[in-house]
């Protein structure tokens, strides 16, 4: 128990604490400049100075620590003049361009001269000067305006982990600088400039546009391009977002942001948004009238369906798109127009993953929670790098590290390369082979006795390959061997699993290696995913295979539930996939589709194949905020409301059912929810949904894994799986393993002059979306391809030099950029840009076990592109 | 007898003499229009602290009675109602009723930025701006307006009435 | 307290004019003529009453009529920063700045709106403004028949400076009657200096 005074205020505590903070609990206010939430405490202020009793001189309240009997002083005329002073120190420097400066009325420094008065000095010397940098894309950094506090470079280090600027030069010539000098070319996270006192870096994006008391309203909603789900701010004037801005207090993502949620909202403002609905009239595409464009629909697909039968109509869903969204998507397909054939893009990868877990350990075994990970002692990562796919879950495995943890990569480590001790780099198609022989040290060292006989018996068949085979994959023995041995060690390990394990076949075998992994380890499960709903859009059965909750159609029981609830019939059969039903449209057994916020042009493998087939529809209705590459094959396109536009849920990759808030108010578009609605009204659906609220209603009715939910409990953090019931895991049940009893091939090794091709996540961009946004497109505009230096220096290209890319499917026009993670051979191309994404020139099969993605195709040449 | 060998004279636009008849002609319009500016009378609706220019204005330094116009207590022998003042949600209907008991044609000035727009007062018991439920002739800025500028809003207000066209009639 | 009498004023004497002298005040109309002696002064001295539209009293100076922005008789340009300190220190928020990045990476002021109609007069904004860009000019007389007229924008409140703030009487204003005096203009930028508050009991310059 320790016992101070401070202002005369007694105050108890068991803790060890600083004076800053246990004043703060009594409510005395000590200023500061470089003491920041989430930061470990500097001292180099000295703006928080307090007196002691019996120590000399004044002490810094932020670093001191309270100790029993302490006396504390913080309003004494010392003290005062000591504030004075040291503000007036500060000003010698900091120019008084308040005026015009972006920080002013919310600039720290501002409030405490205001309140201290020391704006008058008495330095008769100049200023120094020091240059303003315009370089970066979304950044601007006015080194004339720094305090050096280094509360931008703290959390840099200590909290994003990306290490990117630091204080150059010494005495008063000291100013921050980014280690690639001059431009930042960091992870543009921005989350130094929330950390900026003053105005010394500030956004680019509303640079002197913004005043805090230009702020007319201001939201707190989830980012949309993740499957994170932070929780921001919006700020908004006159309609439009002026700025978004982390919340330090709520949300799982305490503050931080990365590249895309912080300044990769301006897409909603895009001049190409779509602003009324469109229908296809003599081979145009003509604006018309809501009415008319809902009842033409609502007819044609009546006309089909009476025409071919439910099977005819398809849906894809959309994991951009609310759960209230989804729900009447399926709701449409499967009770208005009897058809099970519901399917989204969480069929390329996150949607086999997951399922094929739950089918390994039982429902919801990927649903752990984010923050957690920062509690974990080791993170194992396979398949994608968290750091680009999911920024701010990357910036959780940092911090394993950061507090000691260890960190593993399987494949390519990208932003977790300062994090981990040895590469595990394999050639490509090695991965399996990796793992497996992780997997087999691991089980073999930890002496497991399994509780689950299935699993068991397929651990013990899995055939080991030897350190030779390794060794020709290109990892090294130590590596290996320092994993192995590190993992057995960690008592709260964490597996995190990303798309590559399945996108590039062998995908049962990946995910049973891993799944075996973390059951082995007692570990928790992450699947990384790249969309902000990909698992609501499944909640609300956007799969053939599942009705709303999760819940297998085969079960009949939960059909007889939804007829009883909701007098809703279950359609018979499984439904056909994505996959299937792009064969289907092609050979003419379905009709019509509706797309809702996807673009399967643009997003599925063999971009000629679905185009063809998606020609080849009597009728094709998409809803979306843009005229997508698949919006200009419909013939009805409705203006859907962007995210910041629409009220609703979103469900993040640990499951935790948040809401998403109305931010502006547009006019373009409709929420696809209403959209869908209205179309199932026209139809002759019985119920009427008034907003948001009463869908949710209905979801939580019927569904049994939302049931009891209510619209308004979730605040805050909303709620976590379960919500209000038991966890399902632990159901026991076969599984089918591809090729297990096999061992794993040694891939063959690409000819020369050409390459195998992957698809690469930029951290800058969110999918297709993002190339909506300026604010992103200015910090990386144009494809890039990127390389192993060896590789380019073979065929004879240099960096940044203009390609093309020619596979069996098409081409593609991207700028070489050489990255020393790509193992040999290997080139990585983004899926982002249009006419150059990476699945417009590769093809696909579908994976027997999995029905999930298998992308071929995939050997391309490269060439230097002609000079224009 | 009539020398109509002169011919009509312009005095001005609209207005003609017949010389030596001692004779004006002129259209109704302008007649009618004539008498009603001449001799305006405003129903007094002071509500807040520009009632007490308005009182100014209608007291001897600024005599607004040798310009014809006379404030009234009673609306049904008053041409307009000058709104001078806030404007409650509550005294918006009282102000509405004694703009109703007004006989036609009737005339709306609103007085001040309070009876304009609502002032500073975004507030939900205040009215934003009367003319949210009256048809507001002239607006007179200021807070309050000098008695000038309100001497100046019934100048206007008497410019606007010059110019009207079949106000009297009924077919309108 | 029983016993108080029930008549506390007793008339002791009453003073009256009777008989031949109330006689004579009522037949001569003494006490008309007294008051009617006012009105027939009053008939002799100088009218009281301005003919206003004829005849217009000036405004006292530091009148607080029409808005209007500063120009800056250097660039011919508006002297506003576009700082929005104004903006913000309106209490019925009827000033609206919308304000850009310039070529050089300046701050630009695109839209100075003043709502004319919700202004109070209280001058606040003349007081906040930095750098002495928008006054109140003399001029009252702007009564009208839409409100959309008043709407001022950047455009009409420069044109009101020239109309009614031209040459020295701007000059004159900020001498003598508003917030940041043309001596507070004295930093480098012609800015001016926001000089603390004094709530502070310590002076650092006579702390010895």
């Amino acid at each position: 128990m320790i016992k101070i005074t401070i202002d005369g205020i007694e105050v108890q505590t068991d803790r060890e604490i600083t004076i800053l903070e246990a004043a703060k609990q009594v409510g005395i206010e000590i200023p500061t400049l470089c003491t920041f939430k989430n930061l470990s405490p500097s001292g180099s202020c000295r703006m928080c100075l307090v007196e002691i009793e019996r120590l000399s001189r004044p002490q810094t309240a932020c670093t001191v620590k309270i100790t029993d009997g302490m006396v504390v002083r913080t309003n004494s005329e010392a003290i005062m003049r000591a504030r004075k002073a040291v503000l007036e120190f500060l000003l010698i420097n900091h120019p008084l361009d308040c005026p015009v400066c972006d920080k002013a009325g919310e600039c720290i420094l501002q409030d405490l001269s205001a309140k201290y008065g020391a704006a008058a000095g008495r330095f008769k010397e100049g200023k120094r000067t020091n240059p303003v940098s315009f370089e970066d894309p979304v950044i601007v950094r006015d080194m004339q305006r720094c305090i050096l506090c280094t509360r931008c470079v703290r959390t840099c280090d200590d909290l994003q982990g990306a290490f990117a600027i630091s204080v150059i030069n010494r005495g008063s010539h000291s100013l921050i600088e980014p280690f690639s000098g001059g431009r930042f070319d960091c992870e543009y996270c921005g989350n130094c400039l929330s950390a900026c006192p003053v105005g010394a870096i500030t956004s680019k994006l509303h640079r002197h546009t913004y005043r805090p008391w230009y702020i007319e309203r201001q939201v707190e909603t989830i980012c949309g391009h993740c499957g994170v789900g932070c929780t921001l701010t919006l700020q908004m004037r006159e309609n439009t977002i002026i700025r978004v801005i982390p919340d330090f207090e709520k949300g799982l993502n305490s503050g931080m942001l990365c590249v895309m949620g912080r300044f990769g909202y301006d897409y909603t403002e895009h001049e190409e948004r779509l602003r009324s609905p469109l229908i296809r009239k003599d081979g145009e595409l003509v604006p018309v009238s809501w009415e008319e464009a809902v009842e033409f629909t609502a007819w044609r697909l009546k006309e089909l369906v009476k025409k071919y039968g439910g099977g005819a109509v398809a849906g894809i869903a959309s994991g951009r798109c609310t759960n209230e969204d989804n729900y009447m998507l399926q709701k449409l397909i499967r009770y208005v127009l009897g058809s099970n054939n519901i399917d989204s893009a969480a069929r390329l990868f996150y949607r086999p993953a997951v399922s094929y877990l739950e089918r390994m350990f039982g429902q919801g075994i990927t649903a752990n929670l984010i923050p957690g990970i920062a509690n974990s002692d080791g993170v194992f990562v396979a398949g994608g790098d968290p750091t680009t796919i999911n920024p701010v879950l990357g910036i959780a495995v940092r911090s394993v590290w950061k507090k000691g943890g260890k960190v593993f990569v399987v494949g390519k480590s990208g932003g977790l390369r300062s994090n981990i001790k040895h590469e595990l780099n394999h050639a490509e198609g090695a991965g399996a082979l990796v793992l497996t022989w992780i997997l087999a040290k691991v089980y073999e060292k930890k002496n497991f006795i399994s509780e689950n006989s299935i699993i068991d018996k397929k651990l013990s068949a899995l055939k080991v390959p030897d350190m030779d085979m390794l060794v020709r994959v290109g990892v090294s023995p130590e590596a290996l061997q320092y994993t192995a041995d590190e993992l057995v060690r960690l008592k709260n390990p964490v597996v995190i699993i990303g798309p590559e394990t399945v996108l590039y076949g062998n995908g049962s075998k990946n995910l049973f290696l891993l799944g075996a992994l973390n059951y082995v380890l007692n570990g928790r499960l992450f699947v990384l995913m790249d969309e902000p709903n990909t698992q609501g859009c499944l909640d609300m059965g956007c799969s053939p295979g599942v009705l709303v909750g999760g819940r297998p159609v085969e079960l009949e029981t939960f059909g007889h539930k939804m007829e009883n609830t909701a007098g809703m019939k279950t359609p018979e059969g499984t439904g056909l996939n994505l996959f299937e039903m792009i064969n289907g449209a092609n050979s003419g057994s379905i009709k019509a589709m509706f797309v809702m916020g996807e673009n399967p042009v643009f997003n599925i493998p063999d971009k000629k194949k679905v185009e063809s087939a998606l020609q080849k529809l009597e009728f094709l209705a998409v809803s979306d905020i843009f005229l997508t590459e698949t919006a200009s094959l419909a013939d009805v396109v409705f203006p859907a409301s962007a995210w910041s536009e629409k009220d609703g849920t979103y469900t993040n990759l640990e499951r935790r059912l948040q809401r998403l808030r109305k931010g502006t108010m547009s006019s373009r578009g409709r929420a696809d929810w209403k959209i869908l609605a209205d179309i199932c009204k026209a139809l002759g659906m019985k119920e009427s949904y008034t907003d948001v609220k009463s869908v949710w209603d209905e979801i939580s009715r019927i569904s049994s894994v939302h049931s009891g939910v209510r619209y308004e409990s979730l605040i805050g953090r909303g709620g976590i799986w379960p919500y209000g019931g038991e966890p399902l895991r632990g159901i026991e049940g076969d599984f089918e393993v591809e090729g297990l009893e096999d061992m794993p091939e040694l891939p063959g090794f690409a000819q020369s002059g050409r390459v195998i091709l992957k698809e690469d996540k930029s951290l800058i961009h969110s999918s297709s979306l993002s190339r909506y946004s300026p604010a992103l497109m200015g910090v990386a505009s144009e494809p890039l391809l990127m390389i192993n230096p060896v590789t380019a220096q073979s065929l004879g290209l240099s960096d940044n030099e203009r390609v093309v890319i020619t596979s069996d499917k098409g081409t593609a026009v991207a700028i070489l950029r050489a990255d020393r993670g790509m193992p040999e051979g290997v080139a990585a191309l983004s899926n982002t840009f249009k006419d150059n994404g990476f699945r417009s020139i590769v093809g696909y099969t579908i994976d027997p076990t999995l029905k999930s993605l298998n992308i071929t195709d995939r050997v391309v040449t490269i060439e230097r592109a002609k000079q224009l | 007898m009539i020398d109509t060998s002169l011919g009509l004279i312009d005095v001005e636009e609209g207005i003609r003499i017949i010389p030596g008849a001692n004779t004006i002609i002129t259209s109704l319009d302008k007649l009618i229009n004539w008498g009603r500016l001449s001799s305006l009378w405003p129903v007094t609706f002071g509500l807040a602290c520009c009632a007490i220019e308005m009182m100014t204005t209608g007291s001897s330094h600024y005599d607004l009675d040798r310009l014809g116009i006379i404030f009234r207590g009673s609306p049904r022998q008053a041409d307009c109602i000058i709104i001078a003042g806030t404007v409650t949600k509550k005294m918006a209907p009282v102000v509405r009723k004694v703009y109703d008991q007004i006989p036609e044609p009737r005339y709306v000035i609103a007085m001040g930025s309070c009876a304009c727009t609502g002032n500073v007062y975004r507030s939900y018991s205040v009215v934003q701006g009367c003319d949210t439920f009256l048809p507001v002739d002239v607006y007179i800025p200021g807070c309050p307006p000098r008695p000038e500028a309100l001497i100046d809003g019934i100048i206007k207000l008497q410019d606007k009435m010059r110019t009207e066209r079949m106000r009297w009639s009924p077919l309108k | 307290m029983n016993d108080m009498k029930i008549k506390d004023v007793v008339v002791m004497e009453r003073k009256e004019d009777t008989g031949i002298g109330r006689f004579l005040k009522t037949v001569f109309f003494v006490e008309i003529l007294q008051g009617m002696k006012l009105t027939l002064k009053t008939m002799f001295t100088k009218p009281v009453t301005r003919q206003y539209p004829k005849e217009k009293r000036p405004a006292m100076p530091g009148f607080r009529g029409l808005h209007a922005l500063v120009r800056n008789p250097e660039t011919q340009q508006a002297k506003c920063v576009g700082c929005g300190l104004c903006a913000a220190v309106c209490p019925s928020r009827c000033i609206t700045i919308y304000t850009s990045e310039g070529e050089k990476h300046e701050k630009v002021v695109d839209r100075y709106e003043i709502e004319v109609l919700r202004c109070l007069y209280c001058a606040l904004c003349v007081e906040a403004c930095p750098f002495g860009a928008v006054v109140l000019t003399e001029h009252y007389e702007y009564a009208g028949y839409n409100k959309a007229d008043f709407k001022m924008t950047k455009d009409k409140l420069l044109e009101n400076w020239d109309k009614y703030m031209a040459g020295t009487k701007g000059e004159e204003y900020f001498k003598r009657f508003w917030g940041p005096r043309a001596d507070d203009f004295k930093t480098p930028e012609n800015q001016a200096v926001f000089k603390g508050r004094s709530q502070s009991k310590v002076d650092l310059h006579n702390a010895e």
